[in-house]
């Protein structure tokens, strides 16, 4: 046979191994011929790469390899399939294997695509007709199994069973081939069970010929005599004759080794009982020390008291107990620095009825005291008279220790102790208890200091706040005291003015208008006085809500034109803002009488006739800067400064002429400084002054207002979420009016015919919001408003008040949100929604086009909805933005500009976390071809056409 | 012509509301709360103008038992007061008053428009 070319085993099945006699190992690759879908087997490692590519060649083009089966397990058993891969070019060849070897074609990164064949009756069927059938077993390779039906001849390919033989391998098996199988598998084996399960399943096959993996090819005359042969066989580990003898050795060693520890541990409990005995005397003592540090444990534990008296009497008792003595004495110093007795100790309780111990002055004890020295005296002869009755006999006192108390320098005192025997003059635990001791007693000591001085600061608080009490009260009655008065003149002289009867000659009537004007001017003057206590007092309260200010101002003018019409001063309001609506937080009320100050200041000031006001908005950088600027008389330069400060008008005749408190700006600037605004002033005698407030745009609120801030949104953000809205008025053009308003917006609408009806249709309906009228027959608003507001479920129904009252105190006591006042306009509405239930969401949005008109169209579109814009002429810009922190809800995106383009903005902000909640919207003018759409649609972004319904579909996309 | 009472014991200030008022209200009035409780029952006002700071009885005790009383609590009281410190008009309304109005009464129309709506109120 001629090894040196492919081997035709059956029809079309070839052997396109390298044959190398007597190696059972190395592997047999063979090729099954099938057209354009032919299969090779198994091509082996990289040893036969060369000579298998060479082979196939032989038979068949390369390019008409589909499949390539692996079944082996052994690394370089895939290393060649790379290579393979490389050199068929295929695109759809696939890689059939079991999952054992994927693990491995993915090492050697083989890209074609596979699929497992570990599970139960896999089948290849290629598209010209020929199977292969996969046979699996748990016998280690013969998952691989696998056979060829028809057409092609029957081949049970990689039966390794039947192979693997170490000698005598031949091509095609002979009858002696098999005995040596046999033998062969009963040792490698692992049990008889797996291998007859995978001989009984070959068995069922109709196969003409077996290629195993390695050994001979059988074929089918050997096959079934071969089967029945092998079934019979004892099959069980093998381990090799020659390793008996170095178990047995090692077996012999592990003894040895036992028998030596064995030996060695009784060794070592002969030791370890000779060491218990001394141990057990040591523990004795260890025992006794246990207990006196048990026993000094207690003693610090009974020093934790903050009574002095007491800390004396238990630590005289303790050291006694320490050292064995048997009196003591505590002595404690005095602001004065003498020391008096706090506390005495015996065991014979009779020794201080004789008075031994009393106060010491001088002597050995104030010595120790003053010079912070423990003195001993020993020895003290018999003749002395101090004794002891033990009650067998009278012991005298031989030993005395005097122990100075002293805390860091500080003297506290003193403790005196007497022995019978020397057991005071050392002791190995007195010096830890003194210092604990001190340690107590300094506390005790700076607790009884830190107690008076609470006591003293919480005298001073209690009566700063009855001063403040104080303050107030004569604050509300100097008030109501000055008030009552006022009533009659402000009153009487303006029904007199009325001059009902007409007796009152013009001098009568022009001297009423000046009571009355007095009279209200005073009326000012307390209001000021009581507001710039409250401001330097600090209890003047800020409410920040959202406020447009173009038209507060509007609103101003139109109330005060008249009072400037009458002398013909010209009022005007310029607005240099690009913008005829400007939001900003901050307190309504206090921004109005600023305003109103500083203009009703300029109408005093200008001449009749040719005076003219202006009243200027504009913005400085991150300032909204509101000026009022008059021709009137002008302040001389070094009187600037003084005009803000209470009761200083540049000229103390102003007052005679001109009136005023001249509270107003000092008031003024006040205010301005809680909005966290400035007030600044130029001025030219005699050609006019302009004072400017400055409201900055950026943290416009104080720190401390944060919290109040916090709420205010809070609020608006419980009531958000509208979905129906109740209203309420007995006039049906009212209800039609708001209900078409209202129901453009989106909600759902009831209506109610008066206060009963409202009730009713509260508590059935649950809307998420009321408008409310007041004057209704039946049951009017502000009873409706307190039978709601007493009713289960429904009583935190935000109510908004529709009516012909503008009062909002009353509105709120009564707990309404806010109150409209009739006769409404739609801007009406809008605002208060945008006040409480705006879509907040939209806060912050970023308009990036190249074209100038565009960004001015969009900003102009969106700036009643959004509180921020900002504005990039092309990507760069805004991706600095960005970067600086302006994270916008909402960008509008050109696609088309210079520097950075629309979509290069996308796919650098692509993985922008920043970003993750913005709505981006492409507003452009070009033909998005199939490709753009697709990307946009990916990221959900929408897409509106430059041109075409711009605005209607900006504003559309904005809400939802 | 619609009656009015007005409960006020500074005679001068009595007698401002009554010169606003005469022309289109029947006045009642009485200088302390007992007999202005009493006045309330017997005439059935539209309107009561109760002062606060009043001898023995003050305003708030006034509307008190106005309150409590079956034939006196559908009338609507107005604080007439001058106890005008920032929070005093939330304190009165939350005490009961319907309305409130502070001295010195500097707009006499805002005076009748309040005691029109209440007494409209009221019907």
């Amino acid at each position: 046979m001629n090894f040196n070319k492919a081997v035709e085993i059956a029809k079309d099945i070839y052997w396109v191994g390298t044959y190398l006699e007597n190696d059972p190992f190395q592997c047999l690759p063979y090729l099954i011929k099938n057209g354009k879908e032919s299969i090779l087997i198994d091509p082996g490692s990289m040893l036969e790469f060369e000579d298998v590519v060479r082979k196939v060649k032989e038979v068949i083009n390369l390019k008409d390899i589909k499949y390539i089966i692996l079944h082996h397990q052994d690394p370089d058993l895939a290393a060649s399939i790379p290579e393979i891969e490389k050199v068929i070019d295929r695109e759809d060849l696939m890689i059939v294997t079991h999952s054992r070897m994927t693990v491995l074609i993915k090492h050697y990164l083989v890209t074609s695509s596979y699929y497992e064949i570990d599970a139960n009756n896999l089948e290849l069927n290629t598209s010209t007709g020929l199977t292969l059938k996969f046979i699996t077993t748990p016998y280690c390779h013969s998952p691989g199994a696998f056979v060829t039906y028809e057409p092609k001849s029957k081949v049970l390919f990689s039966g390794d069973i039947f192979g693997g033989l170490e000698e005598s391998w031949k091509f095609y098996a002979d009858e002696n081939y098999f005995d040596e199988a046999k033998a062969f598998h009963s040792a490698y084996m692992p049990s008889k069970d797996i291998f007859n399960y995978a001989l009984r399943k070959i068995e069922k096959l109709d196969i003409n010929l077996i290629a195993p993996q390695h050994g001979s090819i059988i074929e089918r005359r050997y096959i079934y005599n071969l089967i029945e042969d092998m079934k019979h066989l004892e099959c069980g580990l093998y381990i090799e004759k020659k390793y008996n003898n170095e178990l047995i050795n090692t077996i012999q060693e592990l003894e040895d080794k036992k028998r030596e520890l064995s030996e060695y541990k009784n060794h070592l409990e002969q030791k370890v009982k000779e060491k218990t005995f001394s141990l057990e005397e040591t523990n004795k003592v260890l025992k006794e020390e246990q207990q006196r540090l048990k026993d000094f444990n207690h003693y610090l534990s009974e020093l934790g008291s903050v009574d002095i008296s007491y800390i004396a009497h238990k630590s005289i008792k303790h050291i006694i107990d320490i050292t064995d003595a048997q009196v003591g004495v505590f002595y404690m110093t005095d602001e004065k620095e003498s020391l008096r007795v706090l506390a005495k100790y015996s065991v014979d309780e009779t020794i201080f009825n004789n008075n031994y111990f009393s106060v010491s002055n001088g002597g050995i004890v104030q010595k120790a005291f003053k010079e912070n020295k423990i003195f001993f005296i020993k020895n003290i002869n018999d003749d002395a008279t101090l004794a002891i009755d033990t009650g067998i006999y009278v012991a005298k006192l031989k030993y005395i220790k005097i122990i100075p108390l002293v805390f860091q320098d500080k003297k506290i005192g003193v403790v005196a102790i007497a022995s019978i025997t020397d057991t005071i003059l050392n002791n190995s635990y007195l010096g830890g208890y003194i210092n604990s001791l001190v340690q107590a007693l300094n506390n005790a000591v700076s607790y009884i200091a830190i107690q008076k001085q609470s006591i003293a600061l919480k005298d001073i608080n209690m009566r700063l706040q009855e001063a403040n009490r104080l303050k107030s009260e004569f604050l509300a009655n100097m008030s109501h005291e000055l008030r009552t008065p006022l009533n009659s003149i402000i009153g009487f002289s303006n029904i007199l003015q009325k001059n009902k009867k007409g007796n009152l000659l013009p001098k009568q009537l022009s001297q009423l208008e000046k009571i009355n004007r007095n009279g209200l001017n005073l009326l000012d003057l307390i209001n000021n006085i009581l507001d710039l206590s409250k401001i330097e007092a600090g209890r003047m309260e800020l409410e920040i809500t959202k406020v447009d200010i173009i038209s507060t101002i509007k609103n101003i003018l139109d109330m005060m034109t008249p009072q400037s019409a009458n002398n013909s001063k010209k009022l005007t309001f310029i607005n240099n803002l690009d913008k005829n609506i400007f939001y900003i937080n901050l307190d309504e009320q206090k921004f109005k009488q600023i305003i109103v100050n500083l203009i009703s200041n300029a109408i005093k000031f200008v001449e009749p006739v040719t005076g003219e006001i202006s009243v200027i908005i504009e913005q400085k950088n991150n300032h909204i800067a509101i000026s009022v600027k008059d021709n009137g008389i002008g302040i001389e330069k070094d009187k600037l400064d003084k005009i803000f400060e209470a009761f200083m008008q540049a000229d103390g005749s102003t007052t005679r002429k001109y009136g005023g408190t001249g509270l107003g700006l000092a008031i003024s600037r006040n205010m301005a400084s809680m909005l966290n605004a400035d007030i600044k002033v130029t001025s030219e005698v005699g050609k006019g002054s302009t004072f400017t407030l400055s409201l900055p745009l950026l943290n416009q609120t104080k720190i401390e207002e944060k919290d109040k801030m916090q709420e205010v949104k809070e609020e608006i953000k419980k009531i958000q979420d509208i979905e129906s809205i109740l209203i309420i008025d007995d006039d049906e053009d009212v209800r039609e009016l708001l209900k078409a308003y209202l129901s453009e917006e989106g909600y759902e609408i009831y209506t109610a015919v008066n206060g009963e009806d409202g009730l009713d249709k509260a508590n059935k309906l649950k809307p998420s919001l009321i408008t409310l009228d007041i004057m209704m027959p039946k049951m009017d608003g502000w009873q409706f408003l307190s039978k709601l507001k007493n009713s289960d479920g429904v009583a935190d129904t935000p109510v908004i008040l529709i009516s012909n009252i503008s009062d909002k105190t009353k509105a709120k006591v009564f707990g309404a949100l806010d109150c409209i006042v009739k006769p409404f306009s739609k801007e009406d509405i809008k605002n208060i929604f945008a006040k409480y239930f705006g879509s907040k969401t939209i806060k912050y949005a970023l308009i990036v086009d190249d074209e100038p008109e565009i960004r001015e169209l969009i900003t102009e579109y969106i700036q009643n909805d959004v509180e921020n814009i900002k504005e990039a002429s092309n990507g760069a810009e805004a991706i600095s933005l960005i970067h600086d922190g302006y994270i916008p809800d909402i960008i509008y995106l050109d696609l088309m500009m210079p520097h950075l383009s629309g979509f290069d903005f996308l796919e650098l902000t692509k993985a922008d976390s920043k970003l993750k909640d913005t709505k981006i919207i492409v507003v452009s003018a070009k033909d998005l071809t199939a490709e753009d759409k697709e990307l946009l649609s990916k990221r959900d972004i929408k897409v509106i056409k430059k041109g075409s319904h711009l605005e209607s579909l900006i504003k559309e996309f904005l809400k939802g | 012509m619609e009656k009015i009472l007005v409960i006020e014991d500074n005679e001068d200030n009595l007698a401002v509301v009554e010169s606003y008022l005469e022309d289109d209200y029947h006045i009642v009035s009485s200088d302390n709360g007992e007999d202005g409780i009493e006045m309330a029952k017997k005439e059935q006002p539209g309107v009561i103008l109760l002062d606060i700071s009043l001898p023995n009885m003050d305003g708030v005790e006034v509307l008190k038992c106005l309150k409590e009383d079956e034939e006196c609590k559908n009338i609507p009281v107005v604080a007439l007061t001058a106890h005008a410190m920032v929070g005093d008009k939330e304190k009165f309304l939350q005490k009961g008053f319907d309305e409130y109005i502070s001295k010195p009464i500097v707009d006499d129309e805002e005076l009748m428009q309040k005691i029109e709506t209440l007494l409209r109120l009221k019907k």
